[in-house]
């Protein structure tokens, strides 16, 4: 896989999985065409997601909950909102319940994974997945399309924390730890506090948190996508 | 771990090194104000002239020479030492009395002439830019060894980083950067000569060495002049050229050092006449460490070639080494094609000879590099050797291109063809200057007009006949004029590039010169590198001859030229 | 909906006129909104129609102005937009942000949706709002003050006096004898309630009542002008100079809260402003104690405060602070010589480094000498004047102007000699140009007569010029000297930082920012022999000598300009939040705007620095 990502871009790698894949829900989503990444960033929609899940790591974590909501030409769009639980086939481990508070019975009423993964993809299909700290979202997703349909999951990511790294650079900023935080990045851009962890709301967060670094950057043009993209 | 490697390793750490040295310098000086304001000694200053002053002629070609010429390159070491000891005591001094800073100023200024001034600029350019052409060769030699290429590719590398060492570095002028490329320097040159003489004589300094005995007990030069008899080369230690050529060869060399804007420099950054004396003194020794050197490299160079490539007598079929067995360093330098073997009577083996049936072509440039591969010492004194070639051929070439640079953007255009341009503009001159003065240098040193050493030897014939003459008449003799000055350095310069295209041809261009150089065709046996000495006298002839039959030089330039001489009290007149 | 939107359901059930909405329509309100941000001085929205959607603050403000007039500003939880402006009778405005601002809209046709349903929702968009308006501008006007506070002075922290003041039944005798007996020039009249009525000038005494001849006992309330201009109290005092500018008047009456405060002059903003060294100058002069020098050499920051309020350019900034040394030091050296008695043979007192130049900020440490005239006998006149420099020296200490590290004082012996041997050391720095001597070139040619027998000074300036002038040895010397401090500019354009330590993360606008400059200007000025010493005077004389272009020089010049103008507002930022003003400024105080051409001033200074080195072969 890695060494592809060399050798040809995403659409193209689209077009590969779109061949390659029986009818599943994921090929749903690979068979309508990623966003242009040449297209001025208002042309182009993405989803805000977020995922509360019972741990960091992805390849033994299970994802718990997923919130997202949709970006469209410099406004969040809260129409579309949506906020589920999925079932985890683990316990949920005490550690993480204290975090986002999501205990194990009403867990068990939730959608498993089976049913959860296609609302999501087909939210994303077309669109650029937005999240603070993407590679989770983005890994999480891949590792759950890989159990249950046989592939990865591959898209254009927007992540915000990059795009705070690379605000902090333009300005010759030194980062301190805890800078790249949800909250301190939303401070800094004077936005409202808001309760952490649950995932529809830090969906909202990030969304927020990236029309304001669109605001902000210098710079006559407005940016395309690729200019805002970590994958693409 | 391999040669290679290691070599890449060695010239590395010695670059960051450099570049090291130079950032703390720079972020020393930044630090609290009322800190700055400690001098730098005279014996580091002396070590940063040292390595200002030794450049690739000196650290690879010299030996070289000496190897093959024995006695007759000796000129080389009395000529250039000679010279530093005139430069430093007889014009320097005078020179800073007078307040200005380069050549051309001193010049324009002592002979109230903007013509005079720019005419002195050109010939420094002339010099310099021959000057550097030694060191391409230099760089051209050391890079492609390096680097394992053929010897354009090596010289065009070589460019390249030496022009952004020069650009960018502004590594001259920080003297411990230099310090530390004397170190590395004269490391790179003792360290095997030192193993060499231990190996060959067992007696630790190679200058002793020199004169000590092989293990078989037999002195080492007796040993070397038999084989060279033996192998049909003349006497090591026996005089080739005449003698008139070798006294007018080292005059030239002599003088020439006075007109060599890098080497001038030196004695004005530092702040007293005292300092610069004591500094000088110092730099004798280190230079001296250096060029007592030479000959004892030179001679074990040659030595372990002819014995490597004729192990056995000369009478003996098999005494001669078979190609197929040739050491690995005959194969890294036959890479770089200064290193040739042309089998003309087919046995296979390496016979190497005077005259026709010689079947082995050394570059002489190669000696001193090649020298710790031939006497087989370990890996990291060979890698050593090379960051010290590298060293001397950067430390000058980046002085002279800043010298020509300088020149060029300052003297020619500022201060006299485009008084009005911005100081970008001014950059930008200095920047194309120099990579022009590069790209011509490289040219050049792609048909090298000779051995590096000889090329610098050209250089300072031309410094000799042109520069030479107007410094020394500017300070003592105050009858002569602007006209005679310029008459006179145009006359010397003149007649030189004449004489050393004729015999080296037009522009240096192979094939163009009107006369073969070998020594039966020279005028009264003058070869070209000795030129300079006639020059300088033809141009001391016609300044004089000149300035007799024009108008006296102003009251004032004469007041000023008895000023310069006075030793003490010059500020006397400007007191009340 | 979704009980996940429940945050902003909370924050809509806060805010009129949601928290009118009934429970199940609060609920579904959030998947209607849509959420955006606008960055300060962004307009709301980008295509100016307001119409289309109802707008709710979340985070920021806004403001909006119908044309030029404000009409109001916003703040968190205010609604604009929709519905809203027609109440408001102003017709078309415009809104826009002036903090980052995040709003939730609605569109139009979901509020008339609610307006149908919910009466009491739709009653907020009827005739009340005027006053909510009202309110929000007040509140944030208050809040505004705080942060405009950094940039200009409150009246209230020129005004002293307490108020003169008299009934309108007063007689207009009465009142001028009040005038001349409290020496005012103005009057302000007032009822019972302490309300101002009106006020009378010197100026109405002379022209309403003198020159027409009018009865002295008629009250006063027949001459003065009734209901004059005001300004309140917490109104900034450039505000008050512009309106007086305006008005063409000269005293403005200060009100608070409705009550007469006090009285505004002219001369009172002018005395804040720079003439206010002329005033602090003058009163050095009144003193004859060193503790009352000294108090009055403790408003230097406020001066720079004030200097940077008016923003002064650097350059008279520099000027009117150095005035105020100059004085204090010649004060000094009166008050000196009242107590020695006069000197034996004839002196001067010099100014050397950044007073010399007359480009002293607040922090500055004194570099002074003496050059005494020929006659000197060390053993009949030593001490005399070691009395008199131990006397001004440490008198300037005293005033703040902490003793040179380096001892480039006059109470040093070595920097209080005769006329010979001042010329004598700078024969040997000149010819003989050691580092030592290089440091101290930075200071002593940098030279400046503050008292005393200007000739002695002019004597070894003439010295030192005559041989410096295009002694280019020692030029070369100068050069290598001037390279020491170079700016803080990378390879790349990055700034370089200072790291760790305790102004880590910053850089020192002085010794790599200002201190190049000065440097590269006075290699010039020697060069060509100029007499100028300051950086400024000296750029704009020596772009004719020929050493640097009239580019270069005016280049040169701009930088400084910008640099240490840049260093006044960092250290009168210091001075207001009551810190130390010191040089050391983090790239992240500065805008984008400012960081770009803070480099290009660095790249300009490193340009001339590079054609210095390339042309001295440093």
């Amino acid at each position: 896989m890695s060494i592809w990502k060399y050798l040809f871009n995403l659409e193209e790698r689209r077009n590969w999985w779109t061949r390659k894949m029986p009818d599943c829900p994921l090929r749903d989503y690979y068979e309508v065409d990623f966003p242009d990444k040449d297209s001025d960033w208002r042309q182009v929609d993405y989803l805000a997601v977020d995922y509360e899940t019972t741990g960091l790591d992805q390849k033994t974590d299970q994802i718990l909950s997923i919130g997202f909501t949709t970006v469209r030409g410099e406004s969040l769009c809260l129409d579309d909102a949506t906020h589920f639980l999925t079932k985890p086939t683990v316990e949920i481990p005490e550690s993480s319940a204290v975090v986002h508070g999501i205990l194990d019975d009403e867990a068990a009423s939730a959608k498993p994974l089976e049913e959860a993964l296609p609302i999501l993809l087909s939210a994303l299909a077309g669109k650029v997945m937005l999240a603070h700290h993407a590679a989770i979202e983005y890994q999480f997703l891949s590792n759950a399309c890989k159990r249950i349909y046989g592939y990865p999951f591959i898209g254009p990511v927007v992540d915000t924390l990059a795009l705070e790294v690379r605000a902090f650079r333009s300005r010759d900023k030194a980062i301190q730890s805890g800078d790249l935080r949800l909250g301190a990045a939303r401070a800094r851009y004077k936005l409202p506090r808001y309760p952490a962890h649950n995932a529809l709301t830090d969906a909202i967060a990030a969304g927020e948190l990236f029309l304001a670094q669109v605001a902000y950057r210098d710079g006559k043009r407005a940016p395309k996508l690729k200019d805002l993209t970590v994958i693409s | 771990m391999d040669l290679q490697t290691l070599t890449y390793i060695v010239v590395g750490i010695t670059f960051a090194l450099y570049i090291g040295i130079a950032i703390w310098a720079r972020a020393g000086s930044t630090g609290e104000f009322y800190a700055a304001g400690r001098g730098i000694h005279p014996v580091a200053n002396g070590m940063a002239t040292a390595a200002d002053w030794m450049s690739a002629a000196s650290f690879i070609s010299m030996a070289g020479l000496i190897a093959f010429k024995g006695y007759d390159a000796s000129i080389f070491l009395m000529g250039w030492t000679g010279g530093y000891v005139l430069l430093a005591m007889l014009l320097a001094p005078y020179l800073r009395k007078f307040g200005k800073f380069t050549v051309p100023e001193f010049i324009g200024d002592r002979y109230y002439s903007q013509t005079a001034r720019i005419v002195a600029v050109i010939c420094l350019i002339v010099a310099s830019l021959t000057y550097v052409i030694g060191q391409m060769k230099g760089i051209g030699v050391a890079f492609s060894r390096f680097l394992e290429l053929d010897y354009e590719t090596g010289l065009f590398t070589g460019m390249v980083i030496v022009f952004f060492y020069a650009v960018l570095g502004g590594m001259k002028g920080i003297t411990y950067t230099q310090i530390a490329q004397y170190c590395v320097l004269i490391m790179a040159y003792t360290i095997p000569a030192i193993f060499i003489s231990l190996q060959l004589t067992g007696n630790p300094l190679p200058q002793l060495g020199l004169w000590g005995s092989l293990e078989d007990g037999t002195p080492l030069l007796q040993k070397l002049d038999m084989t060279l008899r033996d192998l049909g080369f003349a006497e090591y230690t026996a005089q080739k050229g005449g003698t008139f050529n070798m006294v007018l060869y080292t005059f030239s060399l002599m003088i020439g050092t006075a007109g060599l804007p890098h080497v001038i420099i030196r004695f004005f950054t530092v702040p007293k006449v005292r300092d610069a004396r004591y500094s000088a003194g110092w730099a004798l020794v280190f230079i001296g460490i250096l060029y007592t050197t030479a000959p004892a490299v030179g001679s074990m160079a040659f030595y372990n070639l002819a014995k490597t490539v004729q192990p056995g007598p000369i009478a003996e079929v098999d005494g001669a080494l078979s190609y197929e067995e040739r050491p690995q360093w005959f194969k890294n330098w036959e890479t770089t094609g200064l290193l040739t073997f042309e089998d003309k009577n087919g046995d296979g083996r390496i016979q190497y000879r005077k005259g026709e049936t010689n079947e082995l072509k050394v570059d002489r440039d190669i000696m001193v590099l090649a020298n710790p591969e031939i006497a087989k010492l370990p890996n990291w004194v060979i890698a050593l050797v090379a960051a010290g070639g590298l060293a001397a051929a950067l430390s000058t070439a980046a002085g002279l291109l800043l010298a020509i640079s300088t020149a060029i953007s300052h003297d020619l255009l500022k201060s006299t063809f485009a008084k009005g341009i911005s100081e970008k503009s001014e950059l930008l001159a200095a920047r194309i200057a120099m990579a022009g003065a590069i790209a011509v240098a490289g040219w050049f040193g792609l048909h090298p007009p000779g051995f590096a050493a000889q090329v610098v030897a050209l250089a300072f014939g031309l410094a000799a006949s042109s520069i030479f003459p107007a410094l020394m008449m500017g300070i003592f003799n105050k009858r002569v004029n602007n006209t005679g000055a310029v008459v006179g350095m145009l006359v010397g310069l003149g007649t030189t590039l004449v004489y050393i295209f004729t015999y080296k041809g037009w522009f240096f261009i192979p094939g163009t010169n009107m006369l073969p150089n070998t020594p039966d065709n020279h005028f009264l046996g003058i070869s070209p590198e000795a030129f300079g000495a006639v020059g300088a006298m033809l141009n001391f002839a016609s300044a004089i001859i000149v300035s007799k039959l024009t108008a006296e030089p102003p009251e004032h330039i004469q007041h000023l030229v008895e000023d310069i001489r006075v030793p003490k009290g010059s500020g006397a007149a400007v007191d009340h | 909906m979704d009980i996940e939107l429940l945050e902003i359901r909370d924050f809509l059930v806060a805010h009129h006129p949601f928290d009118q909405l009934p429970e199940d329509a609060l609920n579904a309100l959030p998947a209607k909104l849509q959420i955006r941000y606008f960055r300060r001085d962004a307009s709301i929205p980008e295509n100016g129609d307001l119409e289309s959607e109802l707008y709710l603050i979340r985070t920021g403000a806004v403001e909006l102005h119908d044309g030029e007039d404000l009409l109001a500003r916003l703040g968190e939880g205010d609604v604009f937009g929709y519905r809203t402006a027609a109440v408001e009778g102003a017709g078309d405005h415009n809104v826009s942000a002036i903090e980052d601002t995040l709003v939730y809209q609605l569109p139009a046709k979901e509020v008339d949706d609610l307006c149908n349903r919910y009466p009491p929702f739709a009653y907020f968009f009827r005739g009340k709002s005027g006053g909510r308006l009202r309110d929000a501008f007040a509140t944030l006007g208050q809040e505004d003050n705080s942060q405009a506070n950094q940039m200009t002075v409150p009246i209230s922290e020129i005004i002293s006096k307490s108020p003169i003041t008299m009934l309108p039944s007063a007689t207009i005798r009465e009142t001028a004898e009040m005038m001349s007996g409290k020496r005012v020039s103005s009057m302000l009249i007032v009822d019972e309630k302490e309300s101002l009525v009106g006020i009378v000038t010197d100026r109405d005494l002379r022209s309403q009542v003198v020159a027409k001849g009018l009865d002295y006992n008629l009250p006063i309330s027949e001459i003065m002008t009734h209901d004059p201009l005001t300004a309140d109290i917490g109104d900034y005092a450039f505000e008050a100079q512009l309106l007086m500018a305006r008005q063409n008047i000269h005293h403005l009456p200060v009100t608070q809260e409705g009550k007469v405060a006090g009285m505004l002059t002219a001369t009172d903003l002018t005395k804040h402003h720079t003439t206010s060294a002329v005033y602090l100058v003058s009163d050095i002069f009144k003193q004859t104690e060193i503790e009352r020098m000294q108090e009055i050499s403790a408003k230097v920051p406020q001066l720079l405060l004030s200097l940077a309020s008016a923003d002064a350019t650097a350059d008279s900034a520099g000027h009117v602070i150095t005035a105020v040394t100059d004085a204090i030091t010649t004060r000094l050296l009166q008050l000196a010589e009242e107590r020695l008695g006069a000197p034996p043979v004839p002196y001067a007192w010099i100014a050397a480094g950044s007073q010399g130049r007359n480009e002293q900020t607040a922090k500055s440490d004194q570099d002074n000498c003496m050059i005494i005239d020929d006659s000197y006998d060390p053993a009949k006149h030593g001490e005399y004047f070691r009395d008199l420099a131990r006397f001004v020296c440490d008198g300037l200490d005293a005033c703040g102007y902490i003793y040179c590290p380096g001892e480039m004082m006059a109470i040093t012996d070595q920097w209080r000699q005769p006329l010979r041997t001042w010329k004598e050391y700078f024969r040997k720095w000149i010819d003989q140009p050691e580092p030592k001597a290089l440091m101290l070139t930075c200071v002593f040619f940098d030279l400046r007569c503050v008292y005393g027998e200007q000739n002695l000074f002019r004597d070894v300036r003439q010295f030192l010029l005559q041989k410096t002038r295009g002694n280019r040895i020692f030029l070369a010397h100068m050069a290598g000297n001037a390279l020491s401090h170079q700016p803080p500019l990378g390879f790349f354009r990055n700034f370089v930082l200072i790291k760790g330590g305790e102004h880590d993360h910053t850089f020192d606008l002085k010794h790599t920012g200002i201190v190049p400059i000065v440097d590269l200007a006075r290699v010039y000025a020697l060069a060509s022999g100029s007499e100028a010493v300051n950086t400024m005077d000296r750029l704009d004389v020596v772009a004719k000598g020929g050493e640097v272009s009239e580019d270069g020089a005016r280049n040169l010049h701009d930088a400084l300009e910008f640099i240490s103008g840049l260093r006044i507002e960092h250290q009168a930022g210091q001075i207001r939040v009551g810190d130390k003003p010191d040089n050391y400024m983090s790239p992240d105080a500065l805008s984008n705007f400012e960081r770009n051409q803070l480099k290009d001033a660095f790249a300009v200074v490193r340009t001339m620095q590079n054609v210095l080195s390339q042309r001295y072969q440093r």
